[in-house]
């Protein structure tokens, strides 16, 4: 194969691929009015496009869905959230992370580590957490869900029949 | 105007701003490309299905370091990228194309299977060595540009041109092995 034919068949695939210029396809396609060769090799790589695009491709699970549906149900890590992680959990974070020890021996060592006030930190805001939470999530949950109807269902032993939707 | 007939651009300026229905509209029109890209760099689809949850939350949580909305797609498959070399690299190594690479005389083959080719055309690409892979799944599955490719895989415009031919024209040998044509040169 001469190196002009490798030349046209670099434009080959760039044609297919739709990123050749019009005066470099027009070339392109005198070459292969008169290359058997270069001729051969669009038509073998049109065959396989084509095949390659008939193959039944990886579908998401059902199970990867729900688990992008859960991402964002608290708002992103951002702002407060993320700068709480960093100032209070990065340290034990990074500790852990260089310990050469076993996990048995980290969980020693967090332990015999762990300061008293910060652990009285952490209860304090594990309490007003909770408290934030409780009043807070229910309402997260309305405001994000609140495009998707509620479906009542009435139950008349055994059949379940659907009698309406409530959109709030 | 309903969300589903926003353009990209504008579905990314929602999520910015914390859409969760512009984040599930992106999800849904990128899921299916992205776990199949994600599939042929890690040849396992459980990973594969890890890899693009991660990049989702990802997506969530950083979206606001995008600079510009219009690069979205290559953003986003960037990420998927970064995450599947992170869980390639302590399993099998992933010998990634470079620009200078291009001119020289390696194999696009993977050596190891070129031989044990089955009747299915998929087979053939598993015949390529994994970053030639890349770069036809990202080409003729995922529809991206060379540009997009480029900015994605790091590589200049020109390594993309010449190592998608290369890609190409090894898959045409083995097409022609496989199914009887001449050489083609
Ligand atoms: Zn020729």
């Amino acid at each position: 194969m001469t190196g002009e034919c490798n030349r046209y068949q670099m434009a080959l695939s760039a044609s297919l691929d739709g990123e050749l210029d019009t005066e470099a396809t027009r070339a392109l396609f005198f070459h292969l009015a008169e290359c058997e060769r270069c001729r051969l090799f669009w038509n073998s790589s049109i065959r396989i496009e084509r095949e390659l695009l008939k193959e039944e491709r990886i579908r998401a699970s059902t199970a990867l869905d729900a688990r992008v549906a859960s991402i964002g149900r608290l708002g992103r890590l951002g702002g407060f959230g993320k700068s709480l992680k960093q100032s209070l959990l990065r340290p034990l974070l990074d500790r852990a992370a260089t310990s050469p020890s076993t996990l048995g021996e980290k969980v020693a060592q967090e332990r015999v580590s762990f300061p008293y006030s910060f652990a009285a930190i952490v209860s304090i805001l594990a309490v007003a957490l909770g408290y934030i939470l409780g009043t807070v999530q229910p309402w997260l949950e309305n405001t994000m869900n609140e495009r998707e109807p509620q479906v009542v269902y009435v139950s008349v032993l055994p059949d379940i029949t659907v009698v309406g939707h409530l959109t709030e | 105007m309903s969300q589903s007939s926003l353009t990209e651009r504008r579905l990314v300026e929602h999520l910015r701003l914390g859409s969760r229905e512009a984040f599930g509209q992106i999800y849904v029109r990128y899921k299916g490309s992205l776990c199949n890209y994600c599939y042929w760099l890690v040849k396992e689809k459980d990973r594969a299905e890890d890899i693009v949850h991660e990049t989702f939350l990802k997506v969530w949580n950083n979206i606001g370091t995008l600079d510009d909305s219009s690069s979205f797609r290559s953003w986003l498959f960037t990420i998927a990228r970064n995450q599947a070399l992170l869980f390639l690299r302590d399993r099998r190594p992933f010998e990634e194309l470079t620009d200078e690479s291009s001119s020289e005389n390696d194999d696009p083959l993977h050596a190891l299977i070129s031989t044990e080719l089955s009747d299915s055309i998929s087979s053939l690409l598993n015949a390529l060595s994994p970053a030639y892979r890349e770069l036809i799944v990202l080409r003729v599955y995922e529809g991206l540009s060379y540009a997009e490719i480029a900015s994605v895989t790091g590589l200049s415009l020109s390594a993309v041109r010449v190592h998608l031919y290369r890609a190409r024209k090894a898959l045409a040998r083995l097409y022609n092995e496989q199914y009887g044509d001449k050489d083609d040169g």
